[in-house]
């Protein structure tokens, strides 16, 4: 059973004394079943929040302005997003620091066994098979015993795993993870990667990965988007991006990576910093800072995202300049 | 090239005491440090890298003379930092210098930028404001940042400029030594760039020797000479930057640079 | 109101604070009320008129007169300099005195943490009412054994809070930094530590200065405060009472002004508590 999530120019609205501010603009994401997409983009750049607003756990300050979210059910046809229940049960979601969302009182194992209960009416003894089941699905060994441990037995990246297993127990079409390796070393950052694509195979669930890092982008998702200032201002196949990005910030981003980077000479950096959300420039946010900008660049709304091939948008103006410009790494 | 640091044998040990552990008649020793001997030459760049808990945050607070270690010494420029005392220990505190992983978090979230960095020149023995000020305007054209910040608390300011003001404020004393401990890590991606160029620009036009903190094995390959892998308070394996990532035979090691996550741009 | 639209203009109080801003107009009016009050009251308050005493309000006299024949309004406005007096002088000591010991106890740790904590414990279980009692068969009662009372218990509280705060801090890069280089231990205490554990402690002060004029009245409701015919609520009170029946309103109005005082500093409390939230 896969579904397709489909996001339609979604924005999220925050009402301050000041007027409002817009963390999201017109974003648009469609997952297809068994996709792993990735979100990329600095903080405040709204990825957090738009994936907040797909799951309705935005902060009570913001609401969503407009947009829709649809979610294909069972016979391939698309629930829309005013039937939250069931976006809620067929999205979940995992985040960077697993230490606050797991209740230090519970063991593990009846954190994941209780929504069992309360959701697919389990009885104890049934919900304690099915979590002990989940628990060997996400890689911790010996699950029977670590069933009845408190969480401060666990280490980040068992922790992690724990909740991994709490969000797969309601059998969940999309699992949105917000930077869940960021906390963790890069041993263990490994293996959870790995977990999430042994998952993806195994189940056919489609993941959404928030990240800032273009390395784990690269080992995991299949497609990426990267966000700007609260737009999406690329999106295309992780491949194509890394290789031939068509959007300066993407370039700019790329190249800034010292992996990549040449001893002798500076990392090429993006100058300037991120706009803040009450002081948009207009036109291009990416402006500023950037070094392709022309004349045109300065029309008074930003460029929209742009369909440029069959799998690929963009919201530069100059894209196809760009593109026959070959932008390369040095 | 003359050593500036050399640390032999050190140990720093835990212990680990608490109610239900006195009742249970243990006595637990957490050895953060165990036998780590090590020089650094004046003018290079070591990455200290290893994963969280593996000790590298505990040595640097004990080369800062934050902590003291169970056993074994320090020395810089062949004195035994344990036993600096009075002026020769402020002349240590002058000499060696940190910048820390958060930047907010480093600076007095009640002080203006401005003051921040005046008060080093203060403590420092600049007694006249006049000359501060300058000395104080100096300092952020080094670190590339707008003289209108002094009067901005942290709280105003971006990560980014927040993490200059913190490197301004280690190079305010004119140090021969600078422990960065992941200066670049809690930044963005296009920040983190900005930050690294400063950094290795200032320790090529200064002729800083430095000791780069990270768990970001890409960091320290752009901007180090030396590597020191850590594990479990022990130095598992030193060496230059093809030893380490491309030579290395030690498991560790290789677990590390394996698991670091590269861009993959060759499968296109 | 003025000076509570004054702090919203520099930015002091973000979102409506209207629980502060009434709070500080109120101490503020209690404090115009005392500098004043020669000027103000309309009769001397320790001044008898055997011809007019139990008189009730009036236009001559709103608050009417008491058994001398003294009138009430004036002791009211009289008393509000012996009780704000008291409320502010009676944390003053404790406050120096706390902030140090708490600070030091944070900062250094240890033995001397240790020290002076079982110090504290042991103050703390001085029964407050019988010390003060033993100071002022002492000193004999009045405003100064008050504050001495006070010094040598009152500082508890402070004591704790500061110690708690420095705790943290004392782990904070930015103190570190300072160690680093080279900063005095007391530079780091008083500049870069207590700043950041202040607030805190300015929302205890308002609510202790609240106590203290409590406590101050009904030690000299006692008898064993402030002594008559100085003009004191607490004294008003119980002179008053034996009139209760007859004349309401010789304990009615100093007891409102209690009220109304402790009030003021309430609010400030709940103010700056609520401010203290948004800024974390």
């Amino acid at each position: 059973m896969m579904s397709k999530l489909i996001i339609r120019d979604l924005t999220v609205e925050i009402v301050t004394p000041s007027g409002p501010i817009f963390p999201v603009e017109q974003f648009s994401l469609s997952v297809e079943p068994g996709e792993i997409v990735g979100l990329v983009g600095e903080s405040g750049s709204g990825k957090t929040m738009a994936m907040r607003a797909v799951v309705g756990i935005l902060p009570r300050s913001a609401h969503i302005a407009s947009g829709e979210i649809l979610l294909s059910d069972a016979d391939n046809a698309f629930v829309p997003s005013s039937q939250q229940s069931h976006l809620r049960h067929n999205i979940a979601m995992i985040f960077q620091n697993p230490t606050s969302y797991l209740d230090p009182l519970m063991s593990v194992g009846k954190q994941v066994a209780e929504p069992l209960r309360l959701h697919q009416g389990l009885t104890r003894k049934e919900a304690r098979t099915e979590a002990i089941e989940l628990f060997r699905k996400v890689g911790i060994h010996d699950a029977e015993r670590q069933f009845d441990v408190y969480p401060h037995h666990f280490s980040g990246g068992m922790k992690q795993r724990v909740l991994i297993a709490a969000a797969l127990a309601c059998n969940p079409k999309v699992l949105i993870a917000d930077e869940p390796t960021t906390a963790l070393d890069v041993t263990i950052q490994k293996q959870i990667l790995e977990l999430l694509c042994r998952l993806r195979d195994e189940t056919g669930i489609s993941i959404i990965f928030i990240t800032h890092d273009l390395g784990v982008v690269s080992q995991l998702c299949d497609t990426v988007s990267v966000l700007y200032a609260a737009r999406i201002v690329e999106s295309a196949s992780t491949i194509e991006l890394l290789n031939a990005p068509l959007h300066p910030y993407s370039l700019g981003l790329i190249r800034s990576q010292p992996e990549s980077a040449q001893r002798d000479r500076p990392l090429p950096s993006i100058p300037g910093q991120p706009p803040a959300l009450n002081a948009m420039p207009s036109g291009c946010r990416f402006l500023p800072r950037c070094e392709f900008a022309i004349q045109a660049c300065k029309q008074p709304s930003p460029p929209p995202l742009v369909q440029t091939s069959a799998v690929r948008s963009n919201a530069c103006l100059r894209w196809r300049e760009l593109q026959t410009l070959g932008l390369n790494y040095d | 090239m003359t050593e500036i640091l050399k640390v032999e044998n050190l140990n720093v040990h835990f212990k680990r005491s608490s109610l239900l552990d006195l009742m249970r008649r243990k006595k637990l020793v957490t050895k953060a440090i165990d036998a780590v001997s090590f020089e650094v030459e004046r003018g290079s760049c070591i990455g200290l890298v290893g994963e969280s808990g593996c000790g590298k945050s505990t040595l640097s607070k004990a080369i800062l003379r934050l902590i003291k270690p169970t056993s074994g010494s320090i020395f810089f420029e062949n004195g035994n930092i344990q036993e600096l005392k009075g002026t020769s220990l402020f002349d240590y505190r002058r000499r060696v210098q940190m910048i820390f992983q958060d930047p907010l978090g480093s600076l007095n979230p009640r002080l203006t930028a401005g003051e921040v960095l005046e008060e080093v020149f203060y403590v420092h023995g600049v007694r006249k404001s006049a000359n501060r000020k300058i000395l104080v305007h100096s300092l952020l054209d080094k670190v590339g940042l707008s003289r209108d910040v002094v009067d901005r608390r942290p709280g105003a300011l971006s990560g980014g400029q927040c993490q200059r003001i913190g490197i301004a404020r280690a190079l305010a004393v004119d140090p021969d030594l600078i422990i960065a401990d992941e200066a670049a890590s809690a930044l963005d991606v296009s920040i983190q760039a900005q930050i690294l160029n400063l950094l290795r620009d200032l320790r090529h036009d200064m002729g800083l020797t430095m000791i780069f903190v990270s768990h970001d094995l890409g960091v320290v390959r752009y901007l180090c000479d030396d590597i020191i892998v850590m594990n479990r308070g022990q130095i598992v394996e030193r060496g230059g930057i093809d030893q380490i990532f491309d030579k290395s035979t030690n498991p560790y090691t290789r677990s590390l640079v394996e698991s670091m996550p590269g861009l993959h741009r060759q499968d296109y | 109101m003025r000076a509570a639209r004054l702090l919203l203009s520099v930015g002091f109080l973000k979102n409506n604070n209207l629980t502060l801003v009434l709070g500080i107009f109120l101490s503020v009016c209690w404090v115009v009320i005392a500098i004043f009050a020669p000027w103000i009251a309309p009769y001397d308050p320790i001044a008898q008129d055997v011809a007019r005493t139990l008189q009730p309000p009036s236009f001559a006299h709103p608050f009417g007169t008491d058994n001398f024949g003294r009138d009430v309004l004036s002791r009211v406005i009289w008393g509000s300099r012996v009780d704000l007096a008291m409320g502010l002088g009676g944390v003053f000591a404790p406050i120096i005195i706390g902030c140090t010991i708490g600070l030091l106890a944070g900062y250094f740790g240890g033995i001397i943490d240790t020290l002076l904590m079982r110090f504290l414990d042991i103050t703390i279980s001085f029964p407050f009412f019988i010390l003060m009692i033993a100071i002022i068969s002492i000193l004999g009662p009045g405003l100064m054994s008050f504050f001495i009372a006070l010094a040598l218990v009152g500082w508890v509280s402070y004591a704790r809070l500061v110690r708690s705060r420095t705790l943290v801090l004392r782990h904070s890069d930015f103190v570190a930094a300072g160690q680093i280089l080279g900063f005095s231990s007391i530079r780091i205490m008083f500049r870069h530590v207590l700043p950041n554990a202040a607030l805190p402690v300015l929302v205890f002060i308002m609510s202790d200065v609240v106590l203290t004029i409590l406590l101050g009245s009904s030690l000299s409701y006692l008898g064993l405060g402030v002594q008559p015919p100085l003009a004191e609520w607490g004294i008003m009170i119980a002179e008053g009472q034996n009139f209760i029946s007859t004349a309401w309103w010789i304990t009615l109005f100093p007891g409102l002004a209690i009220v109304i005082l402790a009030l003021s500093f309430s609010l400030i409390a709940d103010g700056l508590a609520a401010q203290y939230k948004v800024s974390e």
